[in-house]
């Protein structure tokens, strides 16, 4: 006796729309979120890079990663951390990538002339050595202090966010202070000496 | 307790941000020097502070979201389900077509003689006709029959290449533009089936086309001299 086989053919168009309802939902869910956070991973990119536009394309690219493996975060709650992590990173990644090319372009033109000290003390110096001794430090610390400088974010909130006890981040701030100021001194330091 | 150790203990607590403890305020307040130090410490950390929340709390670009959101839709847009199985497809099409091309050029040895060969010896031997002696070129030149077998002793060998290649192959010539009309009278020629006729153009650059003929000069030939001493070796013997 031949077998027969039922076919239900409306069943792949249900599972299509109940697929498109599941992305509808995660997208809404996502959306809702980057709300909250999207200023977030915007600020950390900026204060890596300190530049609005890097720090956009760079908080976009965060954005879009985040979107990409939105489905697969277990804890959904922890969305807001795992995004600044993700900028936070990328941030860093496009500063050593600028400046290997900003190397790579010194030695190959060798052509910007050596600023005096006059130079030095007109231009705004100590941004420049902020920007330096800010990359010296570890990445730990580092992303610990700007998240404790940016509006609204007590520390408890900090230590919340990285998922962190509140001593650790209070400790790791201290230490990034205090290295920022010796790093801060010794350059000082230099240039007077000059 | 000595002022560094003081001075060092105040530099913690400026860095933590705290108010120092009372030994230390007590110093601090009677120590010229360390008032001073404490207060640049201040200074300093402060200085750090206004600037990592100025570059950290700047405003946020106006279009910021709706870029991102544009990105996201353009990541969100699922690709159509037939789109892999085109790209199958194409490159399925694509790997045949490289082997049947492959395949042709292997099968086909002439071929690229054909291509090397100059275009006057692309004709058909099969029309072969003796010189043309009535006939005169614009620089007066004296026409010739390129299928003259005589002149031209490759041409039978062209010819059959040219029998079995000229089938499938379409042969492209790059002449120089005063050529050109030259190149067209020839293949409107060849293509009516007239007698070809080939003549050598009048301005030619070329140089090796104005090297002069190598001139042998006539070889005289002279009669050998014979001495009246020299007689045959039987003769001396018999004396």
């Amino acid at each position: 006796m031949q077998e027969l086989v039922l076919i239900q053919p409306s069943r792949t168009v249900e599972d299509e729309l109940a697929q498109e309802q599941a992305h509808a939902a995660l997208r809404r869910e996502f959306e809702k979120r980057l709300a909250e956070c999207g200023p977030l991973a915007f600020r950390v990119a900026r204060g890596v890079l300190r530049n609005s536009a890097d720090a956009e394309d760079v908080a976009q690219e965060a954005i879009l990663r985040a979107y990409r493996r939105f489905e697969r975060l277990r804890d959904r709650e922890r969305f807001r951390s795992w995004l600044v992590r993700i900028a936070f990173r990328l941030a860093i990644d496009r500063t050593r990538s600028s400046k290997r090319r900003e190397v790579r372009e010194t030695l190959w033109s060798q052509a910007a002339p050596r600023p005096s000290t006059e130079d030095l003390a007109a231009s705004s110096e100590f941004q420049e050595h902020l920007d330096r001794a800010m990359e010296e430090l570890p990445e730990k610390h580092r992303l610990v202090l700007l998240l404790a400088a940016m509006q609204g974010h007590t520390l408890e909130e900090v230590a919340a966010m990285l998922g962190l006890p509140l001593g650790t981040v209070k400790s790791r701030l201290f230490f990034a202070r205090k290295q920022l100021a010796e790093k801060l001194r010794c350059r000082v330091k230099t240039i007077e000496k000059r | 307790m000595p002022c560094e150790n003081y001075r060092e203990a105040l530099i913690e607590a400026a860095a933590a941000g705290n108010a120092p403890a009372r030994e230390l305020r007590l110093h601090r307040d009677s120590c010229a020097s360390c008032r001073a130090s404490f207060d640049e410490e201040r200074q300093l950390f402060a200085a750090i502070d206004a600037d990592l929340r100025a570059a950290v709390n700047s405003e946020m670009p106006p279009a910021f979201f709706a870029r991102v959101r544009a990105h996201l839709d353009i990541a969100a847009t699922p690709r159509p389900r037939w789109m892999p199985s085109l790209i199958f497809a194409s490159a399925a099409v694509a790997v045949v077509f490289l082997l049947l091309v492959a395949i042709h050029a292997l099968h086909t040895p002439g071929k690229d003689l054909v291509r090397q060969l100059p275009v006057a010896l692309l004709t058909t031997p099969s029309r072969e006709t003796p010189a043309v002696p009535g006939r005169q070129d614009a620089a007066g030149l004296p026409a010739r029959a390129a299928s003259h077998p005589n002149r031209v002793p490759a041409l039978r060998n062209a010819g059959a290449l040219h029998g079995a290649a000229s089938t499938s192959i379409q042969l492209e010539v790059i002449v120089p533009p005063d050529e050109r009309q030259g190149l067209t009278h020839f293949i409107a020629t060849m293509q009516e089936g007239r007698d070809l006729t080939v003549a050598p153009a009048p301005n030619m650059k070329d140089e090796r086309m104005s090297m002069p003929l190598l001139q042998i000069a006539e070889l005289e030939v002279q009669p050998l001299e014979m001495d009246k001493s020299d007689v045959p070796d039987s003769k001396k013997e018999k004396q």
